[in-house]
């Protein structure tokens, strides 16, 4: 049974040469622009998180002042929510590599569902802060915290669009792309979450 | 043959599933973390944080990203993110440390 299913994967699995240079962009997996975006993305994100970061020099007690606010049970099971999708996205190309295009697309609206799942969690995190009267202008650490997780929810909005394109045309190299953002904006709340919310508090 | 129908073929998932249950598991032992007050975790608190960031972010690349037929871009990215938690997590110790 095993013989039969490695065959399989050997005859439906996408052929990667033995690249030229440990940087060429042929076996990157889907289209190489995306990896320059993933690049880039971690780039701009990692500059406003040093901001952030670097200007708690500058507010030590608004700082600290403003933790008290976060909800961090909130924001922790949003991340496992924002996991689980990225989970999903994975299960979504395993079964394009398989041609299983039914499954795929299915595995698509579980992590289009839980990307929603995300941002109504998120606008709910917003409202709560907002009905203490804590918005954008407020102090330094709200208007990073808005920015950061805004210019996030804006990419989770984008990503939540692709997922959708991705279900209309579900071929692998379109799986491999279209999840790869998926899966960077993933990567950027992992970093985003313990930097925002638990670095500082006592830790 | 009629077992070998694309129907009956069983894909391996167990790999995405381990990598989630990694993921979610070093997620709570975050938020359990910053529920801990110890005079202790004022200097290290922070740089455990950036470890369990970095151990996340590779699982990401590597299991979900699917990225160890690419080395030299694994290492590249990875390198990224430690840059952006360990100087995080440097200024956020000074400043919790009472260094300022």
């Amino acid at each position: 049974m095993d013989e039969v299913y490695q065959n399989q994967e050997e005859a439906t699995e996408r052929v990667y040469r033995q690249p030229v240079s440990p940087w060429a962009l042929e076996n990157l997996p889907g289209d190489p622009m995306m990896w320059i975006l993933i690049v880039s993305e971690i780039l701009v994100f990692g500059g406003a998180l040093w901001a952030f970061a670097g200007n708690e020099l500058l507010n030590v007690e608004i700082y600290r002042e403003a933790r008290t606010h976060l909800n961090v049970p909130l924001a922790t099971l949003n991340t496992i929510v924002l996991l689980t999708s990225g989970l999903f996205a994975a299960f979504a190309v395993r079964f394009g590599k398989f041609k299983e295009i039914g499954k795929a697309r299915l595995s698509l609206l579980g992590a289009g569902i839980l990307g929603v799942a995300f941002m109504a969690l998120k606008i709910y995190e917003y409202k709560e802060k907002l009905a203490l009267g804590l918005n954008v202008e407020t102090n330094t650490f709200y208007t990073l915290y808005y920015l950061v997780t805004g210019f996030h929810l804006a990419h989770v909005i984008f990503g939540l669009i692709i997922l959708g394109i991705l279900a209309l045309w579900p071929t692998e190299d379109n799986l491999e792309s279209g999840t790869a953002f998926w899966h960077m904006v993933d990567l950027i709340w992992v970093i985003i979450f313990p930097i925002f919310y638990l670095m500082g508090q006592g830790l | 043959m009629e077992n070998n129908r694309p129907e009956s073929r069983r894909i391996p998932m167990n790999d995405l599933l381990k990598a989630w249950v990694f993921l979610v598991v070093l997620t709570v032992l975050g938020y359990v973390l910053s529920l801990m007050h110890s005079p202790m975790l004022v200097y290290v608190g922070p740089l455990i944080i950036a470890a369990l960031i970095l151990f996340k972010a590779r699982i990401i690349l590597t299991s979900y990203l699917g990225l160890t037929r690419c080395p030299a871009w694994l290492s590249m990215l990875t390198s990224m993110i430690l840059a952006i938690t360990v100087i995080c997590a440097g200024l956020l110790t000074y400043v919790a440390a009472g260094f300022l």
